[in-house]
């Protein structure tokens, strides 16, 4: 769980600062990746003019895709990984279940009725994102009080609410096949489909800008509290017993969990794994304290997405919806994880 | 620091008592047995003590205080509570759990600092157990993580400790190791609340036994008084003689051993 050799001892050490340099390298490349050329001199020059100001003169095609698309693009799955894994991470403490991710509590399935609802009405995108993300919300509310009306609140296990949670996905679920049967098949159903596979490919800066508060805001707490969650999965009455009061920790590790993913489903569509793969990939690096874990999450977490996100949009001529790549890619790595981490269970 | 619990009911929703007029009292440097057989409500009579829920009737004070009219905060920092060893859901480091003991003495939301890092190692210092610091809690024996929870609460820096049948599913020489830990820390000052299942542990350790069965407490006292052959039938439904026995050092201690039948 905590090697002891030179390199791990190392990426210990320096492995944020490395984490930051590595994160920062993957984009530089992700830059320069895509239909149209670019190498890395390309893309410092479209940098260097755009911040002094500067006529872009013969990069202006480039700097118009750069701008417009590869980065908010790079951006986006910066964030959008980063907010699915500490979400995740979150997530796994609170219900102290390595296995558990963030669509527990059914926001995913929430998220995806209220995206295919929104496109089914024919609404413009961005209205698709609210909707989206407040059907999201009121998933996570309604498996909540579904389960505070069957045990008297969250104090009584956290049971309840996993099975509120498969309840509340599973009727989400049934109406989002019922939006489907009722969607036109040739314009709406396609959307429809493509939505629910995830992606990033319509990413613009706008939705960064609206997403990105609601991300920051609920995973600022989750980070200043942190070192609390180690205490959360040891159980109600061995934290009550250290001093902590674990209803008030587990409700804002839910709520601002809940805001993360919301936020990040909402423009990407449903994308899985990663906040089931990704605490786990953080685990067999540096352990599960949760003082590594939740900064560890969202910077693995915003990598591999990112790798992921540029493999599908380059690979093949189209674009591979990301829900696809992540489960293809997440599911042998988990298995993989698992082998490792037999050691450590 | 002193315990009392004063006429403490306990009754579920249903109606059921679980306990029926609790009298206890605790003061530092005491060890204190509680034994009874299964479903007596010895871990009711826990939680109830660390203020994990309150009595249907009656008081548990601390100095004279409600406990639930505590701060959890403060409660944290004179009752240690030491579950049974159990595994918990992530593979922390055994420095991990114990410096989870710090909590209480941490500003609201902040995380332990090097200082409580340093506490957390001298109280498995104290305990014997330094060399674990490193080591995967849930891959140690069940006897060492019964000695990483009591250093959580030797770094919690309790006056109190409640510990939940410290000798339960340990080995015949973890067993003795733990109370052994146990009678030391209680030299120090630091009061003890234990359960057992053994009575053998009370002769051994304990300056007082109660004996606990349907919800009250039959006998309390020194143990030599209190667990006799007519009290032991009588909690335990089965024939026990009480014998000495000599320690190497020629001690006289009390022992109990069943009586065979066949």
């Amino acid at each position: 769980m905590r090697p002891g050799n030179e390199t791990a001892g190392f990426l210990r050490r320096r492995k944020y600062l490395l984490l930051a340099a590595l994160t920062l390298a993957a984009a530089a490349v992700s830059l320069t990746l895509g239909r149209y050329p670019a190498d890395a001199a390309d893309v410092f020059t479209v940098m260097r003019l755009r911040l002094t100001g500067a006529d872009p003169g013969e990069y202006a095609a480039l700097s118009g895709i750069i701008f417009a698309v590869r980065l908010p693009r790079v951006a986006g799955a910066l964030l959008i990984g980063a907010a699915l894994a500490v979400s995740g991470a979150a997530y796994q403490g609170v219900f102290r279940n390595p296995l558990v991710s963030s669509d527990l509590l059914g926001v995913s399935a929430g998220a995806g009725f209220g995206a295919a609802m929104a496109i089914l009405a024919s609404a413009n995108m961005i209205t698709v994102h609210f909707v989206s993300f407040f059907c999201g919300l009121g998933a996570v509310a309604a498996s909540y009080f579904i389960s505070a009306r069957l045990s008297g609140g969250l104090k009584e296990g956290t049971l309840v609410m996993v099975l509120a949670g498969i309840l509340v996905s599973t009727v989400f679920q049934a109406l989002i096949a019922f939006i489907k049967t009722v969607a036109d098949p040739f314009n709406k159903l396609p959307a429809i489909t493509y939505w629910l596979m995830g992606g990033l490919s319509s990413l613009t800066s706008a939705q960064l800008s609206l997403i990105a508060p609601p991300i920051i805001v609920g995973a600022l707490p989750l980070l200043l509290l942190r070192w609390k969650l180690n205490l959360l999965t040891l159980g109600e009455e061995e934290s009550l017993a250290l001093g902590l009061r674990p209803a008030l920790v587990r409700t804002v590790a839910v709520v601002c969990a809940t805001l993360v993913t919301a936020a990040a489903v909402s423009v990407s569509g449903i994308i899985g794994w990663i906040g089931l793969v990704i605490p786990h990939l953080v685990r067999s690096l540096t352990g599960p304290d949760y003082r590594d874990l939740i900064p560890m999450s969202l910077f693995l977490g915003g990598l591999y997405l990112l790798v992921i996100d540029t493999v599908a949009r380059t690979v093949l001529t189209m674009e591979i919806p990301l829900g696809i790549l992540t489960a293809l890619i997440g599911a042998p790595f988990f298995v993989y994880l698992l082998r490792r981490m037999k050691e450590a269970w | 620091m002193n315990l009392t619990l004063e006429n403490v009911i306990y009754r579920y929703e249903t109606g059921n008592e679980v306990l029926n007029g609790i009298d206890l009292t605790l003061s530092d440097g005491e060890i204190l047995c509680l034994l009874g057989p299964n479903g007596s409500g010895k871990t009711t009579l826990f939680k109830l003590i660390l203020g994990l829920m309150p009595p249907s009737g009656g008081r548990v004070t601390l100095n004279g205080r409600d406990v639930t009219a505590y701060p959890r905060r403060e409660l944290g920092k004179i009752l240690g509570y030491v579950p049974q060893n159990h595994i918990p859901a992530f593979p922390y480091s055994v420095l991990d759990m114990v410096v989870m003991g710090r909590n209480a003495h941490l500003e609201n939301g902040r995380a332990p600092k090097q200082r409580d890092y340093d506490i957390a190692r001298g109280a498995l210092e104290d305990m014997g157990i330094e060399s674990l610091a490193e080591k995967n809690y849930i891959r140690i024996s069940g006897g060492e993580r019964q000695l990483v929870l009591i250093a959580r609460a030797l770094a919690q820096q309790a006056k109190i400790l409640i510990l939940d049948e410290p000798t339960g599913n340990l080995d015949f020489g973890n067993q003795v190791r733990v109370l052994r830990q146990i009678r030391r820390l209680a030299k120090t000052g630091i009061a003890v609340l234990m359960s057992s299942h053994f009575p053998g542990d009370a002769f051994q350790n304990a300056s007082r036994a109660a004996l606990l069965k349907d919800g009250k407490i039959r006998e309390s006292g020194a143990p030599e008084e209190v667990i006799t052959e007519k009290n032991l039938k009588a909690l335990y439904g089965v024939d026990v003689s009480v014998a000495a026995a000599r320690d190497r050092a020629g001690n006289l201690y009390r022992v109990c051993v069943p009586a065979r039948r066949d």
